[in-house]
């Protein structure tokens, strides 16, 4: 049938949702309940569209009609959708980004940086922090840091040193230069070499656009370089900031003056656009009697005297007027050159615009304040004054700025001794000349612009920083800079300048007990001089963090930005629609994570009941370990009574973590500190059995975070998590050699050559685990050529089909009717009872004998069963039988043979862990030790002394090498160790007895730097048998004869023994 | 005139009221001598416990209110000495004389799980009739000419849903009597099941026989012990006596019944929610279609009917449809059964014809408003339902005239209101109820109602602001239009029939902190009238938070900071000084 969406005319077949069809013509319809491997749900109300006729409908549950006229956008649907939104938005308890990062001016990703640092990842933090901010040295020693003001640590204790760990990794010394975008051809002018300029450049620049600084003054930096003293922020710093800068191919002009150089309209001509950061640099006047005076300064000016190496002969007693950031360094620095320094402020102390521990600093330095005290007159006396004529203030009703008022108190006239005064009550751009070409100016002599995008009102002309709205702090002039650069960005391609804003959700009203259970932990202090040092001289006192103390500092972060910031579909669609959070305000559903599972981290207050992990669950694992609880309002999903998951039936196989759209469930990555951040993913395969499935893997510059499934697929907890265990634990990073009985750590020439000596010996033998990739096995029977090593494989168990109708295990999906023997485990048993769950909605009759996981069709063992699976197998052309090995016992091989007595046609099908036995087979290495009791042994990716009669075997070797990724008995009994990449690390292909030959890539690199094909040859040339480089072809010599049962070892063994260690059970 | 048997009304209302003494009593007493029998509910909830005395020449005197010493009385007096207690007896007021009883025809006359008695009153002889007589599509043909709809709210036509579940080629099929009655103050179902039991029997059995079912379940909520006690026992009495089991009757037709309890969810009255229910999963609706008819209990043609609907079943085969269509409307047929409660005088069970005004109802039947208040409104359908106000009480009850005035029919819960009742509060009550009860599953429905209800709970408690009520009609069309099933479709019913016929009560409460009925607390403001006042102090002693004190005067004075508006003063005050506004 036909009908159109949006105006484009679709096909359809009958019964077909309005959803499925729009998906499959590429229009997407928002939804978030709908979960493409299940049946609708109908809950969210998100995926609302207008049927013309019909009015609005769910699309997600409508079935299409023949010639239906759909509209996924009408103001109809738009209106639903976006009221279902904001109702969910309305009950949601969560921040998307932490409030440190929407409290910075520029929105520098704080968490992420400090969550990175946390983790030891300074490259990565840096390269993080230079996304949103140029000149973090320098803002690292100078910010205010809202950051701080907003981290919800202050709320336990203090908050985290933001401002430090920025500067701590700004002053690592990584020589880091951001990437420059592809050249786009446009230029654009930038006038001012200030923070709000020197920003724009850098994104600008960033973005591939060529940029030309003008400055007016001989260096860059502006009020950061001249209105600064250099004992906060020393001209090396900013020099080397600028360096960055002019490495990344800004060029500077400086020494060039807008409107007495060059004026704007040139530049317009000159450039594609034009930014002006001009700063606001006129002292503002008291304009009280006196003030003319030689002994009275002008905040800025002195500052700038001082910084360029001027020494103003100041008398002994100075007042400083003012109470800003200005007035407290002039203080300061009156004070380094010997003054003794009165600050007068005609508010109180929680009035003071200045940063409150620099207050405390100045005070620490002798600097006194007077608050509630206004200068009316400065008393000349010649050279100098006799003093400060002031009068008494009260602070009245709230003005324009929500601070209280001052008002003089009458008859409250007093004298301030002092022989200098500072006049720092602020600056104001001077931006006439800018009026006489023509640009608007606003209230107090700024230059209007729009506050978004900073355009002027000549199109081709931002602006930015102190010039459009005052005297502001360094972070906020570079977060307009930043503005401006995007805007400018857009403009310059056409576009509309205004940047389309993502939807943040914030968690209002934040009480301590909202945070749950913290451990208080103090601040970490940096090694900071005496204030009586430090007034002695203008060097800077307070010394960068080290790597110990930033990482501690780190760690204190509370990880309050969402982990899904970055992949939730609630906030996707919330930013699409214009969703506003508090539009129905009300109740919210305040929750504590719980963290309570190993690897999953469930957040209640943030699921908006779309009962997709309820239904994966049931519908799709089989396994139902969850459901909704309680009604109205306060439904809720939960285990039964609450009990933490992997208590549950739950098998922890995260299905219901791929499917939550929010971020409400979510995996915890391999890190120690969460931190969400924008990973890479690569697919691979998981080959810890022979199912082979396909997996992702989260990585983050080479670092491992999580494995998830390929989209549309389920793992087992050994897929999923298990190589997380794996990489996660005490792993041999470099090769040990024993010495005085013990092992130690030394080089690879050492170790390499120590074992090519025993083996030149002869009486070799290599004994390598069945999940050894085929490249490397190859090397390894090179090897054993070689040395005349006899070969071997794993270890066989005691008991073992005989194995004719062992068939692939691509058998069950050709079968029309499977009978699965059970036990079955959480992990191998329940990938298959997901492929049966499958196979039964093909229309395959399946049944269990011993009960599985799955909830298939059980017949009991008793004649009447038998005669019941008689009949079925009687009629099946195709019959297969599946069972697991590893957990199989006397009974279910009693019940096999007899099923195949029945049924000779009957292929019987096992999942194992050697997942190259075809492959290994084919190249000579027999399952069993190896022939002939060696003398000198080489154990590969196994642990035989992990079983008694492994132990007793080794018992008689007499030089023991271990090629292992951990320290695991047989490592711990060899005489040599050598590191050992796990397949994740190192790729490679596998031929496994059940399925298809199967190559799979690395995908992090592994603790040594290299992958375990180049262990080999290294061996391989220490023996003197070079290795050609033009890499190895694959080859499958498989043996038809029969295969023995394998036991599980190696990785398989260990994750299990990881993920029980954990608390995940095995059954 | 010899006494014959006595009868006491055992179903839960009696029982609440304390008639098992009284049946005790007259067990101890009369001994064998005279038959003395548990029967059902009347239906004069106003009169429990309710005794009723016959004799030999069928004459039947009604006890009201009988307690065990009463008991006695009539034990010793009326049965044994042949005078009747005339100064108990309940009086005629009027309460059947406009009753049309099909659906309670036995109620409160037989014992209610006997066949033998069931039968007398011409119990299973429609069941014999259709199996025997007739063939399937004519038993469905008949039901649908009867004009026969759903009692459970929707008024679907019964027959219409019985011929689409016998269309259906599915060998299996079920017949579900929803007997989930969640609806405050409603008691319908309960009343039937207990009374009456063998009636809803047979007309599952019927539906079962027209549709082609073999299996019925009797869906019964687990707060009902006594309805599952007596619903069990009459099964296994049918089955024992061949109206149920295998070929019935000697016909080629069986079918079985099972009680299957719910565990108390407002919302499994809802059929989708139901059939989860029964299934053995969380009582959460579905999207229909496909409707229940086509596709239901795990998938196969379920026809599920309300205990009320399924209770006409069998009077219509044994009287004929067209006796049946005799009673009511054009469109709406037969009697409705209506929980009277509220402010009315004769509290209880009432079956009514169709078209009958709501007026009538409250006045004929229920016997008017007490204490002289004035008639305001009556709350119809249950907690979804809606408020129908005075001025159109002239409404005739059929599913179409009350749909029109914003309340929906509903499966009979009727409450009446008087002028001391606050709209407000009371379409925050239901709505409340309803926020609770919803499944949870739809955002409408879990976080709009409650939404909703805060913004009632904050006009109630004096905090409303201007916009309240815009914001509030609104999100109500939202969530009605918006929501899965029924329960969040009808959910803001309550708040947009009330805010429709009420506006100046909620403008009162917004703009001017005033509770026009003098309910809502938080707005009430208690004062001492000093001229009334005699400050004998009895005020002050009675206050619990010490709020009023001595005034500049000879009178006491409240003070308002303090007072929690608990109303004490105004009780204990002799002189009927303290005002309250």
């Amino acid at each position: 049938m036909k009908l159109t969406i949006d105006g484009k005319e679709v096909e359809a077949k009958p019964g077909e949702t309005i959803l499925n069809v729009a998906r499959r013509a590429g229009i997407e319809i928002p939804a978030l309940c709908a979960e493409p491997r299940l049946a609708p749900f109908d809950s969210c109300g998100v995926c609302a569209v207008e049927v013309e006729g019909k009015g609005v409908v769910k699309a997600c549950s409508t079935p299409v009609a023949e010639g239906m006229v759909v509209l996924t956008r009408s103001e109809r649907a738009e209106e639903v959708r976006r009221t279902a939104l904001e109702l969910l938005l309305s009950a949601h308890w969560g921040d998307c980004i932490a409030p440190c990062q929407l409290a910075c001016p520029a929105h520098t990703d704080c968490q992420g940086y400090v969550g990175l640092t946390a983790n030891g990842l300074y490259l990565e933090a840096l390269k993080l922090l230079y996304e949103k901010l140029p000149l973090p040295a320098t803002l690292g020693r100078i910010c205010p840091a809202p950051c701080e003001e907003a981290c919800r640590r202050g709320i336990v204790d203090s908050p985290v040193q933001i401002r430090r760990i920025k500067r701590f990794l700004a002053d690592l010394g990584l020589d880091y230069v951001p990437p420059v975008g592809r050249e786009t051809g446009f230029r654009v002018a930038v006038v001012g070499g200030g923070p709000a300029g020197l920003s724009c450049a850098y994104f600008l620049r960033r973005l591939g656009h060529e940029v030309v600084v003008f400055e007016a003054q001989e260096k860059l930096g502006g009020m950061l370089r001249y209105g600064i003293p250099a004992f906060r922020l020393p001209d090396e710093v900013l020099d080397r900031e600028v360096a960055v800068l002019a490495r990344m191919g800004i060029e500077f002009r400086t020494g060039v003056q807008l409107g007495r150089d060059i004026a704007v309209s040139e530049l317009e001509r000159d450039f594609h656009a034009v930014f002006l950061g001009l700063g606001a640099w006129k002292s503002r006047r008291l304009r009280i009697p006196g003030e003319e005076h030689q002994a009275v300064w002008m905040g800025i000016e002195f500052l700038r005297e001082v910084k360029t190496g001027g020494t103003p002969a100041l008398p002994s007693r100075v007042v400083v007027i003012g109470g800003g950031n200005t007035a407290v360094d002039a203080a300061r620095t009156a004070r380094r050159l010997g003054a003794e320094v009165t600050v007068l402020y005609r508010r109180g102390r929680e009035e003071m615009p200045a940063d409150p521990q620099e207050v405390k600093e100045a005070e620490e330095e002798g600097v006194r304040f007077e608050f509630l005290t206004q200068p009316v007159a400065f008393l000349p006396a010649g050279k100098w004054l006799q003093g400060v004529q002031c009068v008494r203030m009260e602070l009245g009703e709230p003005d324009s700025s929500g601070r209280r008022r001052p008002v003089p108190i009458p008859d409250s006239e007093f004298l301030v001794p002092a022989q200098g005064a500072i006049v720092a009550v602020g600056q104001v751009p001077d931006a006439s000349f800018l009026a006489e070409e023509g640009f608007e100016l606003g209230r107090g002599g700024v230059l209007s612009a729009d506050q978004e995008t900073g355009q002027t009102t000549r199109p081709k002309v931002f602006a930015g920083g102190d010039l459009v709205t005052g005297p502001g702090i360094a972070v906020e002039a570079i977060a307009a800079g930043r503005r401006s650069a995007l805007a400018i960005d857009r403009f310059l391609r056409g576009l509309d300048p205004k940047v389309p804003e993502p939807y943040v959700h914030e968690k209002k009203d934040v009480q301590r007990e909202d945070l749950g259970e913290v451990e208080p932990f103090p601040p970490v202090q940096p090694k900071i001089r005496a204030p009586q040092k430090r007034v002695l001289d203008f060097s800077p006192y307070e010394s960068t963090f080290t790597r110990k103390q930033a990482r501690t500092e780190a760690s204190r972060c509370l990880e309050c930005g969402c982990q899904a910031a970055f992949s939730c579909l609630l906030r996707d669609f919330a930013s699409s629609a214009k969703a506003q959070q508090d539009r129905y305000e009300g109740e919210v559903r305040k929750s504590l994570p719980d963290r309570r599972h190993p690897f999953i981290v469930r957040d209640p207050g943030k699921c908006i009941l779309c009962g997709r992990c309820v239904r994966v669950c049931s519908d799709l694992c089989g396994i139902h370990a969850i459901d909704f609880v309680k009604r109205g309002f306060h439904t809720e999903v939960q285990a039964p009574f609450n009990s933490a998951w992997q208590h549950s039936d739950c098998v922890s196989c995260g299905a219901c973590v791929d499917a939550c759209p929010t971020g409400a469930l979510e995996d915890r990555r391999a890190l120690a500190k969460q931190t969400p951040v924008l990973s890479t993913r690569q697919e691979s395969t998981c080959t810890l059995c022979d199912l082979l499935c396909p997996i992702q893997v989260e990585s983050l510059a080479g670092h491992f975070l999580r494995v998830v499934a390929k989209e549309g697929e389920i793992l087992c907890a050994k897929g999923r998590y298990g190589w997380q265990v794996l990489i996660g634990q005490d792993r041999v990073t470099r090769p040990l050699v024993r010495r005085n009985g013990r092992l130690r750590a030394t080089d690879w020439e050492e170790a390499l050559k120590l074992v090519a000596s025993r083996l030149e010996n002869g009486n070799v033998g290599l004994w390598l685990d069945g999940s050894v990739p085929q490249e490397e096995a190859q090397l390894w029977a090179r090897l054993a050529q070689a040395t005349g090593a006899t070969k071997g494989m794993g270890l066989a168990i005691d008991r073992s089909l005989s194995t004719e109708q062992l068939a692939p295990i691509s058998a069950l999906d050709e079968a029309d009717l499977v009978i699965a023997v059970g036990p079955r485990s959480r992990y191998e048993g329940f990938i298959l009872g997901v492929r049966l769950r499958r196979a039964k909605e093909r229309g395959v009759r399946v049944f269990s004998v011993f009960r599985g996981l799955d909830k298939v069709e059980e017949v009991p063992w008793t004649a009447r069963g038998r005669k019941k699976l008689e009949g079925f197998l009687k009629e099946a052309t195709r019959p297969a039988l599946v069972f697991e090995e590893a957990w199989a016992t006397d009974r279910t091989f009693t019940v096999i043979e007899e099923l195949a007595r029945l049924q000779p046609r009957l292929s019987i099908v096992t999942p194992r862990s050697n997942v190259n036995l075809r492959g290994l087979l084919g190249l000579g290495f027999p399952p069993g030790p190896p022939d002939g009791c060696p003398s000198n042994l080489l154990v590969v990716g196994h642990d035989p002394a992990a079983d008694p009669r492994g132990a007793e075997l080794l018992g008689k070797v007499k030089f023991l090498v271990a090629v292992t990724p951990c320290l695991n008995k047989t490592a711990r009994l060899a005489q040599v160790v050598l590191p050992m990449a796990l397949p994740l690390e190192s790729g490679g292909t596998v031929i496994p007895a059940g399925s298809e030959a199967k190559t799979f890539a690395p995908t992090v690199p592994s603790p040594f730097g290299v992958g375990n094909v180049q262990v080999v040859r290294w061996l391989l040339e220490a023996l003197g048998e070079g290795v050609q480089t033009s890499g190895t072809t694959v080859e499958a010599n498989f043996a038809a004869q029969g295969i023995p049962c394998l036991k599980r070892s190696g990785l398989s063994n260990l994750v299990e023994r990881g993920l029980r260690r954990k608390g995940i059970r095995a059954r | 005139m010899k006494v014959t048997e006595v009868q006491v009304g055992l179903a839960s209302c009696g029982i609440a009221a304390g008639a098992e003494a009284v049946f005790n009593q007259f067990r101890k007493i009369l001994g064998s001598k005279v038959v003395v029998k548990p029967v059902g509910c009347l239906g004069m909830c106003y009169n429990e416990p309710l005794v009723a005395v016959i004799t030999d020449s069928g004459e039947r005197f009604l006890y009201k209110r009988v307690d065990a010493a009463l008991a006695k009385r009539i034990a010793e007096e009326h049965v044994k000495g042949g005078t009747p207690l005339e100064d108990f007896l309940a009086p005629d007021d009027g309460f059947f004389k406009r009753q049309v009883r099909i659906v309670l025809e036995n109620c409160g006359q037989i014992a209610p799980t006997s066949v033998e008695e069931y039968r007398e009153r011409g119990g299973y002889e429609a069941l014999r009739r259709a199996i025997q007589e007739m063939t399937p599509q004519e038993v469905i043909v008949e039901i649908q000419q009867s004009g026969l709809r759903g009692r459970g709210g929707a008024g679907f036509p019964t027959g219409t849903k019985w011929s689409f579940a016998a269309q259906e080629p599915d060998p299996v099929k079920f017949i579900v009597c929803n007997a989930d009655e969640g609806d405050p103050g409603a008691f319908m179902d309960r009343s039937v099941l207990e009374g009456d039991p063998h009636r809803v029997l047979e007309g599952m059995t019927i539906a079962g026989y027209a549709i082609g079912a073999r299996f019925g379940i009797v869906y019964v909520r687990a707060e009902y012990p006594l309805a599952v006690r007596r619903v069990k026992e009459a099964i296994a009495a049918a089955r024992k006596a061949g109206f149920l089991g295998k070929r019935i009757l000697g016909t080629p037709f069986s079918f079985e019944i099972m009680v299957k309890e719910g565990a108390g969810a407002f919302v499994c009255g809802e059929e989708t929610a139901l059939i989860a229910s029964i299934e053995g999963r969380r009582g959460m609706p579905r999207r229909r279609p496909p409707y229940p008819a086509q596709s239901g209990l795990w998938g196969h043609p379920t026809v599920i009917n309300n205990v009320e609907t399924l209770a006409n079943v069998p009077w219509i085969i044994r009287n004929g449809a067209e006796a049946f269509a005799r009673y009511g409307t054009e469109k709406s047929k037969g009697t409705k059964v209506f929980a009277l409660a509220g402010k009315v005088r004769h509290s209880g069970l009432v079956e009514i014809p169709m078209g009958m005004t709501l007026e009538e109802l409250v006045f004929d039947v229920g016997g008017g408003i007490p204490d002289d208040k004035e008639f305001k409104a009556v709350q119809i359908g249950g907690p979804s339902g809606g408020c129908v106000p005075a001025s159109i009480a002239h409404t005739p009850v059929d599913y179409e005239s009350i749909t029109q005035t914003g309340a929906i029919m509903g499966s009979g819960g009727l409450i009446v209101m008087d002028e001391a009742t606050c709209m407000v509060e009371v379409a925050r009550f239901f709505l409340d109820f309803i926020q609770k009860e919803s499944c949870g599953k739809c955002t409408f429905c879990r976080i709009g109602t409650k939404r909703m209800l805060e913004i009632l709970t904050r006009i109630v408690k004096g905090e409303g602001k201007p916009g309240d009520l815009d914001k509030l009609i609104d999100l109500g069309y939202k969530v009605k239009t918006n929501s899965l099933c029924g329960l969040g479709q009808t959910a803001p019913n309550p708040v947009l029939t009330t805010t429709r016929y009420f506006q100046d009560e909620y403008e009162a409460h917004i703009r001017e902190k005033r509770c026009p009925a003098g309910v809502c607390r938080a707005l009430l403001r208690y004062s001492i009238d000093p001229e009334a006042c005699r400050n004998c102090k009895l005020c002050a002693k009675a206050c619990p938070v010490g709020a009023i004190s001595q005034g500049d005067g000879p009178f006491q004075v409240i003070q308002q900071e303090a007072c929690i508006r608990c109303g004490r003063c105004r009780e204990v005050c002799p002189f009927g000084a303290v005002r309250v506004e």
